[in-house]
């Protein structure tokens, strides 16, 4: 029920009808505090908030106390006036939370249930604390967790309602020594004072007695507590004393004590109605010579008392906020003091105060305390003739949103009404920072890539933001540039600068958040771990916690000295090099803005500081970040030639790529390259060939003939028109002379006749192409030196060649094999014997005079050798075989053929071996297991000739014989041969002479079984010159027979037979002694004429018992 | 450390005030001071009416990672457990942002579900 709600009788009040006020709880304690209640309580002025918007009233007040019943308590509907009950207060000193428990909460419990049926909502609960009490007991707690109980039981319930300013004050001090109150409706006082004299209150009334109540309050604190008490307990009296210098602030503007003149006439009369209104003195207080009524006094009857009164209290109370670390609150207090200050025209007073709450705002990132701020300090700074600060502030200020756009142009005229001053000293510049007036967006070069070559022209356009509101006129926009140079930098090189290019040349500026900078992004973070202490017995966890170990870092002080709004420290660069653009408008928002540049010396510039003019004012951006540079270069002119394909071919003509760069030097009409021309290599002229002229950066392209002249020495290339910094690029075709005496090494490692070297340059070369190397000397027009060029041809042809035989007919094979990516056609092939001999001819037997090549494959030639005289002892050939690229259409040129020389040696055939295998007598066939006849025949061809005189040949009776070995071996294991297996026979040098051998073998296997191997060897006698080649030891040792036997076949180990009659042929020979030799007969004077034949065996009944005595 | 205000608006009703919005920021502002006292003794995190300037009062709500909720009003009979849902509100709503991935804490909310949430609450809450 809320009683102020009902419409009251206009009644006169007299005091005989006060109101009534229960009390409950313990009566003994309400009777010993109630004659000081009873007298205190009418001197309390209240605020009487009043219904229906009327203005509150502060009014006096006697209430009647009685013991709480709940008769006294309204019944439903019943609502006389002067008995009803208006607050009912419970008091209790309890302070044992035991006994709260036991009596007190259920007594407390009853009374509220009571006055809930009853709807009474206005109650007040009152704990008096009693010290003597207190000393008795000693597990007593402290009052407030009674206090606390109390609260938490009983108030929670209770929805918030509001309080009375200075009541919400003294609540956050709730450590009021006598007292304290939980719960007090305001709706019961505004009941009260509804019955009160309707006493009207004069304009600052209010202020008045608000300032006297905290003053007493804090004169009664201090009455009652020592000086350390005091200081400890700032935190809760702060507050009232704030509060004490708010309202005198009032006072003092109220009453006309602030302003400049002092009080008018109508200030003074305000001020004698509210003294007027202070009434006396109360008596305890009317003979001590300070008093808050005195103050108070004191304080409105003069300007000057005024002052000292407000700055004691203004001074103490920043300082009690500063004390407690509540900074914030100090700023706020010091803030009003400064309007104080510049009230009184004291702006050098105010300017610290202004300065110290900015920069706290600034700190915190609050922005509209920072524009009303500023705006104060741009008054302060004005006043006090400080030009750059204040033309910085209104820059500041023009550029802020917060404002309106006429305080924004305010500002923004007062910088450029100041910078169309005459200046005193004429040249004399105000340095400003940037920020504030345009901030730098992007920037972005051309060309792109920020890399311009001496004597080249660079454009940088830049994008500059204007925060100010309208249109400003700039005199001038000045870029300062750092020159430096890196000569030992790769990156620095014209090659590689030209080839690096950025993604698009823009470079992007990040916006700026000031003026808010924000200070966590500068501290650094928490850096926390764990921590365990263990006790050192017996490991047990002592202690855990976590430590911050980076704690110096974050509880540093803080730097106060720096000011946020002073423009120092920016500093104006003067250096050799600047950008400039004059006469520039910037509109407010983003601006285009371009300079442009020829570059001079080569080096790399960084553009550090971007300065914007106007009049005398000068905007400094003093670090462009992130780092902008552009560099200049220059580049000594160079010829690059380079093949177009992966390798080049010889033989075929192939194209080769001419880059001049001309760096710093101009191409003039008639400068040529000079080609000092290789033998073996051609520069092939084409009709027309066209060179393509780029720029440097390649933007820009023009083609231009090419004039080539050629000489028996020298090529001469004139080369097109082209400005410095360009690119002239043409190509060419050249042909290296395949086999041509410069290809003389090569040609004689591919036309090896000895069969052994050939096998190890295989070995070596592999599949790779045989190389050569053509070095081109060429004088270019910017230098008197000359240029070697190398180019590498690649042979595409491998070529090897062989002797075959048919009994004494003889062949040449010639095997080409491409090796190249290539197909070629080849056509024209030739043998031709160098030596020229009469007699020889040699038939070829290839019919086809095209034959195409395929890319890694080989090609075939046989010729048939005829001879009708005595054929020579070694023979020279050269092979020559045309071939052009299969795919080209027809060349201009005719290309040399192809040539391979190669020599053959002791072809002609001077033994024939045939071996027979004959089944064992009364057999058809042969069987496995046994024993069949082994017969050779040994028959010489021809009589002597010259390739016998050797150490072997005896002569004897004008006969001649030579020693021959034979072996008869079988690789495949097909059979055994049983006893010797080799012999030494003497041969007579004659046509027709046969020597035969008969010998068993064992075939092993059924089927078709070719024939065990024959071999030839030239038996030497011990007494030759090259013995020493042979020692006994490796002769014996080695299974393999370490002879030059032909071919790649091995001695079977597996042959026991074979292997142990090695040992019988060798073991009639002393070991120690010299040995003969045995050289295996050249592949072309044996002609095996049963090779490839092949003897049925069948297999025998009983063959398992074989297998087990033969293996 | 720094109490940078990261999210503002003007929950109000009436558009007109009779407090000018730079004075609303300076009573918030000092009673940040408040807050940080209180914060220390309190083991809740919505704390209660802290400060009062005039007949406005200020509310606060500070979550584990100490970011202050402060709410301005002129007196009025708020019930507590209103002011409370609406910070809760408030609060569930900061975590929601939070966990965007390309919130960075400490940053401005610039988030209009955050704003459209906020005033929701508000409007549940306060403007009974």
């Amino acid at each position: 029920m809320d009683a102020s709600e009902e419409p009251l009788p206009p009644v006169i009040y007299t005091m005989e009808n006060k109101p009534i006020v229960t009390c409950a709880g313990d009566q003994n304690l309400f009777t010993s505090v109630y004659p000081t209640l009873s007298q205190q309580l009418p001197r309390e002025p209240m605020e009487w908030r009043r219904s229906y918007g009327r203005a509150p009233k502060m009014i006096h007040l006697e209430s009647n106390f009685v013991q709480f019943k709940e008769e006294l308590l309204p019944k439903e509907g019943n609502k006389a006036l002067l008995t009803f009950p208006f607050l009912h207060i419970y008091w209790t000193e309890c302070c044992d939370t035991e006994v709260y428990k036991a009596t007190v909460k259920d007594d407390l419990t009853k009374w509220q249930n009571v006055l809930k049926a009853h709807s009474s909502v206005d109650w007040l609960i009152v704990i008096v604390e009693n010290d003597a009490k207190k000393k008795n007991k000693t597990n007593i707690l402290p009052r407030t967790s009674i206090v606390d109980k109390i609260r938490n039981d009983f108030c929670n319930k209770q929805s918030d309602r509001r309080s009375l300013p200075l009541f919400s004050r003294c609540c956050s001090s709730s450590r009021t020594p006598w007292c304290s109150m939980t719960s007090w409706t305001p709706s019961s006082l505004s009941m009260w004072s509804t019955s009160g004299p309707g006493v009207s209150v004069p304009p600052g009334a209010l202020d008045c007695w608000v300032f006297l109540s905290c003053l007493e309050v804090l004169q009664r604190i201090e009455g009652c507590c020592d000086r350390t008490q005091i200081d400890s307990n700032i935190a809760h009296t702060v507050g009232l004393w704030s509060y004490a210098t708010e309202k005198l602030k009032s006072l003092g503007y109220l009453c006309g004590l602030v302003s400049e003149k002092g009080p008018n006439s109508e200030d003074l009369n305000r001020t004698v109605d509210l003294l007027a209104g202070l009434g006396a003195e109360r008596p305890e207080t009317a003979n001590t010579a300070q008093s808050p009524y005195k103050k108070l006094k004191e304080a409105l009857s003069s300007v000057e008392a005024f002052e000292k009164h407000y700055l004691d209290l203004s001074h103490a109370t920043i300082e009690m906020y500063t004390s407690i670390g509540r900074i914030r609150s100090a700023k706020f207090v010091g803030k009003d003091l400064a309007e104080f200050y510049m009230r009184k025209k004291a702006p050098q007073k105010a300017e610290i105060y202004l300065q110290g709450a900015l920069k706290n705002y600034l700190a915190e990132g609050w922005a509209l305390p920072i524009t009303h701020t500023r705006k104060q300090l741009a008054e302060c700074q004005k006043h006090l003739g400080q030009i750059e600060n204040y033309l910085q502030t209104s820059s500041l200020l023009a550029s802020d949103h917060h404002l309106t756009e006429e305080e924004r142009k305010h500002f923004c005229q007062e910088i450029l009404d100041f910078a169309s001053q005459p200046s005193d000293s004429p040249g004399h510049k105000i340095v400003l920072p940037m920020q504030s007036f345009a901030q730098l967006r992007d920037l972005h070069f051309d060309p792109s890539n920020a890399v311009v070559h001496v004597g080249g022209v660079l454009c940088i356009e830049i994008t500059m933001y204007s925060q100010m509101p309208v249109p400003v006129h700039v005199e001038q926009i000045v870029v300062n540039v750092h020159f430096s140079i890196e000569k030992n930098s790769y990156r620095k090189t014209a090659e590689w600068l030209t080839k690096h290019k950025m993604s698009n040349g823009i470079i992007n500026f990040p916006p700026e958040t000031a003026p808010f900078p924000v200070s966590q992004n500068s501290l650094p973070a928490l850096e926390l771990y764990e921590m365990f202490e263990r006790s050192p017995s017996d490991n047990s966890l002592n202690t855990t916690g976590i430590i911050c170990r980076n704690v110096h870092m974050l509880l540093r002080r803080q730097e106060s000295s720096s000011s946020l709004e002073m423009p120092s420290g920016v500093a104006l660069e003067e250096g050799a090099h600047v950008l400039r653009c004059s006469h520039v408008t910037l509109e407010p928002g983003a601006n285009q803005i371009t300079f442009r540049t020829q570059a001079k010396e080569p080096g790399t510039y960084t553009l550090r500081q971007l300065c914007a003019s106007v009049g005398s004012v000068w905007f400094v951006l003093p670090h462009i970040y992130p780092i902008v540079q552009y560099d200049v270069y220059s580049q000594e002119p160079q010829l690059h030639v380079e093949p177009l394909a992966d390798s080049l071919l010889a033989g075929i003509p192939q194209r080769v790529k001419f880059t001049v760069t001309t760096g710093h030097y101009t191409i003039k009409n008639g400068d040529s390259l000079q080609l000092s021309n290789a033998e073996a290599m051609l520069i092939l002229c084409q009709a027309e060939s066209r060179a393509m002229v780029y720029s440097n950066t390649r933007e820009q392209s023009s083609d231009a003939a090419l004039r080539i002249q050629s000489s028996d020495k020298v090529t001469s290339i004139s080369l097109p028109v082209a400005p410095a910094y360009h690119v002239i690029e043409f190509e060419l075709e050249v042909l290296s002379l395949p086999s041509a005496p410069a290809l003389g090494g090569e040609s004689d490692m591919l036309g090896m006749a000895e069969p052994h070297r050939k096998h190890k340059d295989k070995q070596k070369t592999g599949h790779c192409m045989v190389t050569t190397d053509h070095k081109v000397s060429i004088d270019c027009p910017w230098s008197i030196y000359s240029t070697v060029i190398a180019l590498t041809f690649s042979v595409p042809f491998r070529t090897t060649h062989a002797l075959l035989s048919s009994g004494t007919r003889k062949y040449v094979q010639v095997c080409v094999q491409n090796l190249s990516e290539l197909d070629f056609q080849l056509s024209d092939s030739y043998l031709v014997d160098t030596s020229d001999s009469t007699d020889l001819q040699l038939v070829p037997l290839n019919t086809q005079s095209q034959q195409p090549i395929y890319s890694k494959q080989s090609v075939f030639f046989v010729w048939e050798l005829k001879w009708t005289e005595e054929p020579p002892p070694s023979l020279h050939c050269r092979f020559s075989v045309g071939f052009s690229p299969a795919s080209e259409e027809q060349l201009s040129i005719s290309l040399k053929p192809y040539t391979y020389e190669f020599k053959v040696e002791n072809f002609f055939t001077l033994y024939n071996v045939k071996a027979e295998i004959f089944p064992p007598s009364g057999m058809e066939y042969c069987r496995t297991g046994s024993l069949c006849s082994l017969e050779v025949s040994i028959t010489r061809l021809s009589d002597l000739l010259e390739v016998d005189k050797d150490e072997a040949l005896t002569e004897s009776d004008e006969h001649f014989s030579t020693k021959l070995m034979y072996e008869v071996v079988d690789n495949s294991s097909n059979w055994a041969v049983c006893g010797k297996s080799c012999g030494v026979i003497s041969m007579p040098v004659a046509a027709r002479a046969t020597h035969r051998v008969h010998m068993e073998v064992m075939p092993l296997f059924a089927g078709y079984l070719p024939l065990p191997d024959v071999r030839l060897f030239k038996y030497l006698p011990h007494h030759s010159a090259h013995s020493s080649q042979l020692d006994a030891d490796s002769w014996i040792e080695n299974d393999s027979l370490s002879v030059d036997k032909h071919g790649d076949d091995q001695p079977d180990s597996s042959s026991l037979k074979s292997r142990g009659s090695v040992h019988s042929a060798c073991s009639s020979e002393h070991k120690g002694l010299p040995m003969p030799r045995l050289q295996a007969l050249p592949a072309g004077q044996v002609f095996n004429s049963s090779s490839g034949t092949q003897v049925l065996v069948i297999p025998s009944q009983d063959d398992h018992v074989l297998e087990v005595s033969v293996t | 450390i720094s109490d940078v205000p990261i999210y503002e608006a003007d929950l109000s009703v009436v558009k007109k005030k009779d407090i000018s919005e730079h004075l609303s920021q300076f009573i918030l502002h000092q009673s940040l001071d408040t807050v940080d006292e209180l914060v220390w003794r309190s083991s809740h995190m919505y704390l209660k009416t802290i400060d009062s300037f005039n007949n406005y009062s200020v509310s606060a709500y500070c979550t584990p990672g100490h970011i202050k909720f402060l709410l301005l009003y002129k007196n009025k009979n708020y019930i507590n457990d209103n002011l409370r849902s609406f910070f809760e509100i408030v609060h569930e709503n900061y975590i929601r942002v939070l966990l965007n991935p390309l919130y960075e804490p400490n940053g401005i909310i610039i988030s209009s579900l955050f704003d459209q949430n906020v005033h929701l609450a508000a409007k549940k809450f306060l403007h009974q």
